[in-house]
């Protein structure tokens, strides 16, 4: 034996051996199965549909949903490989997804019906029109509203504020009334998205008439008005500067010093009951509020999610018919874990918190009223607010200088990350 | 004869690196610099020379991690190579049983590498959890933003690698020294060398390749650095760094947020190509395979 031929056997061992181990799973569905792709949470809800539906041939997958878009990318490039019904909890990845050379997010209005479209909350199904065409629907809402604990609140003899100027003024009386209590938790990105997005503040605001323009004005008198008050609040100590998320503000909650919090509504069930501990029949909730001289509110939605169908689904109408039903169906929606986009969904949702004795009071009214609020500012885009809050806004905020003085460099970021995701921005 | 069987040996022995070497080496290399002449996004990809060169050459952020990289390798590789000559030769000096336990606990923390390395020591880094609360307490520290603020971070980055790796690259140096022949250091001790002089005239020049080796390897490596940024801005939820402070995360950003694997994988050719360029420097500049008599 030569040397020539040890290298050819050596190298026929080696990719026998590669060979045998198949290391990719075969992720294409059979002809006539559908393939759902969803995270844990949802996973009963599909089981539920497969189970109600035996005729429907349907293989569900579970995964980590945040890096979705890339691995629509990857698909892209091998030519297969879609999944047919995607539940995901990033809905703004529909920005992505729908561009004309990603090609993955398919129209719904062909296969389902006008009067369930009219059906979810106003304004939560915007972000998802494209062009005229509805490339997601909203699986649930995390409209913003103000929390508080209504025990304390009775107990200093406060009242409940209905505007931001009457926040910024409980703060002011609390820190000096009451000092180490506090009104909120600004250490955290989606934490400053409730404040910013409560006004008509061009941050990610899309424009109607071009799909890739986007409004930026970081510096206008609504942004200026908001970050003023929120140095205040912090210069008094009226609010946290960590997040409500942070060990730090998670220990002023479970010690009760937590007056109030604008906060998604998602906290209450998640956040409140297992990591705040709050005590039975304190806790409740009040609409958004206004600013002076608007006619009504605007919300931030802080998150909730999204279900996509693909262009490439070889039965679009009966993935659509999955996701409508996820979406919908009383089965599913009435026992969901969050606040349903479906608006006759929410009703009956509504009843199991009108009834839960863990609230002071039946918050359900206050939840169903800014389901309707949602700020139209807000947008599905290709990049999100987020970030630039994250690196701007916050290291001044910890740093204790006024996050006013950084706005021009906050509104530039915003601009750069604008102009990096490929919009054109414009201020008007 | 002998020398043919030897060859087909160490033929054997190196084929089967070479085949990995091959496959999840240079080809995803090669490939990495034909995408950085392509433009990915669409059905097709088409060629469009070296327009992913220029857009990130544009990108705004690029000046900012450049910096963020220098100087946090400006911190590193000095303070490394100064820890780590210095154990060594501590070491050498005192050989012996304590010498061999002192060199495995150097090396145990290089066990925990990657990811949990930065968690655990975000762990040390918080005072209410942190087994170093005292000293954290008596540097008026009272959470760990104290620590992670954005200046630090150079510091927070290196005290991770450091840790990390100084160990193994003590053992490596510990072997050089090894292998200096015992005659030498004997005829200078006996023409009235002192430990310093031995340590300025025999050792250090006799080790200056290992030093050399161990500077470009981590030259690479903290130039690429990505692990320990990334997993600490997710960690702080976004509090603490930002997804792009350095270049390798703005790479990854681009591969897997804006869906442009031909801008992302110019960036790693430039990466590759810097890193290249000085580890040639410093081989030509000592002179690294030239084979002493």
């Amino acid at each position: 034996m030569n040397v020539k031929s040890l290298r050819v056997y050596a190298l026929a061992l080696a990719l026998a051996a590669a060979g045998a181990t198949a290391p990719f799973p075969p992720v294409q569905a059979q002809d006539d199965e559908i393939l759902v792709w969803t995270d844990s949470a949802r996973l009963e809800g599909f089981n539920a549909y497969q189970a109600s539906h035996p005729d429907v041939k349907m293989r569900i997958v579970t995964g980590d949903m945040g890096d979705f878009p890339a691995k629509v990318q990857l698909f892209n490039e091998a030519g297969s490989g879609w999944p047919d019904v995607v539940f995901t909890g990033g809905p703004d990845q529909v920005a992505t997804l729908s561009q004309p050379d990603v090609n993955y997010t398919a129209d719904f209005t062909p296969y389902v019906s006008k009067e369930i479209i009219d059906g979810f909350a106003a304004g939560s199904l915007t972000g998802c029109q494209v062009d005229g065409k509805l490339y997601c629907l909203r699986n649930d809402l995390a409209q913003a509203v103000l929390w508080y604990d209504a025990a304390l609140m009775k107990e200093f003899g406060y009242a409940v504020p209905k505007t931001w100027e009457e926040y910024e003024a409980l703060g002011t009386k609390l820190a000096a009334e009451h000092p180490g209590y506090v009104i909120g938790a600004l250490g955290d990105g989606g934490a400053l998205e409730v404040y910013l997005y409560s006004t008509d503040c061009a941050l990610t605001q899309p424009v109607a008439s071009d799909v890739n323009q986007v409004k930026i004005d970081a510096t206008s008198e609504n942004c200026q008005k908001v970050v003023r008050m929120l140095d205040n609040l912090v210069k008094l100590g009226a609010v946290s500067t960590f997040g409500p998320f942070d060990a730090e503000f998670v220990q002023l909650a479970t010690e009760g010093k937590v007056l109030a919090h604008p906060a998604a509504s998602w906290f209450g069930e998640f956040v409140y009951k297992p990591t705040y501990k709050i005590a039975e029949g304190r806790l409740s909730a009040a609409l958004p509020l206004t600013w002076e001289g608007e006619t009504s509110a605007r919300t931030f939605g802080w998150g909730g999610g999204a279900y996509f169908i693909s262009t490439h689904a070889k039965n679009p109408q009966g993935a659509a018919d999955i996701a409508v039903w996820m979406a919908t169906s009383p089965d599913y929606q009435d026992t969901a874990p969050t606040f349903p986009a479906y608006l006759p969904a929410a009703d009956r949702w509504g009843k199991a918190v009108s009834e839960d004795k863990f609230y002071a009071e039946d918050i359900y009214p206050v939840l169903r009223e800014s389901a309707n609020q949602l700020n139209p500012g807000q947008g599905f885009l290709r990049f999100t607010a987020r970030d630039a809050i994250s690196k701007i806004l916050i290291p001044a905020m910890k740093e204790t200088s006024p996050m006013a003085d950084v706005l021009e460099a906050f509104q530039t970021e915003l601009v750069n990350q604008a102009e990096g995701a490929g919009y054109t921005v414009v201020s008007e | 004869m002998l020398n043919r069987s030897k060859n087909r040996a160490s033929f054997l022995f190196v084929t089967p690196y070479l085949i990995f070497l091959a496959a999840f080496g240079i080809f995803p290399v090669v490939y990495a610099v034909f995408l950085s002449f392509m433009n990915t996004r669409g059905k097709v990809d088409f060629f469009v020379g070296f327009e992913n060169y220029v857009r990130m050459a544009n990108d705004y952020r690029l000046g900012q991690s450049l910096l963020n990289v220098g100087r946090f390798l400006s911190v590193w590789l000095p303070a490394m190579t100064l820890i780590v000559v210095t154990l060594a030769l501590l070491l050498h000096a005192r050989p012996g049983r304590v010498s061999g336990v002192l060199r495995m606990i150097y090396y145990l923390p290089g066990a925990v590498t990657g990811t949990s390395a930065v968690l655990m020591w975000l762990f040390m880094f918080e005072p209410r959890i942190s087994p170093f609360k005292p000293i954290l307490e008596a540097l008026n520290i009272q959470t760990a933003y104290n620590i992670l603020r954005v200046p630090n971070l150079p510091f927070v980055f290196s005290i991770m690698l450091i840790f990390a790796g100084a160990g193994g690259w003590i053992v490596v140096l510990y072997g050089a020294l090894n292998s200096i022949p015992n005659e030498i250091i004997e005829a200078a001790l006996v023409d009235g060398c002192d430990s310093w002089s031995l340590v300025r005239f025999i050792k250090l020049p006799l080790i200056t390749k290992n030093i050399v080796f161990m500077l470009i390897l981590s030259f690479a490596g903290g130039f690429q650095l990505f692990v320990e940024p990334a997993l600490v801005h997710k960690a702080t939820l976004g509090a603490v760094a930002s997804g792009d402070w350095t270049l390798n995360q703005i790479a990854y950003g681009y591969a897997f947020t804006r869906l442009d694997f031909g801008t992302a994988s110019a960036i790693s050719t430039m990466l590759l190509l810097l890193s290249l360029v000085i580890a040639l420097f410093m081989i030509f500049r000592t002179n690294f395979y030239q084979i002493d008599v």
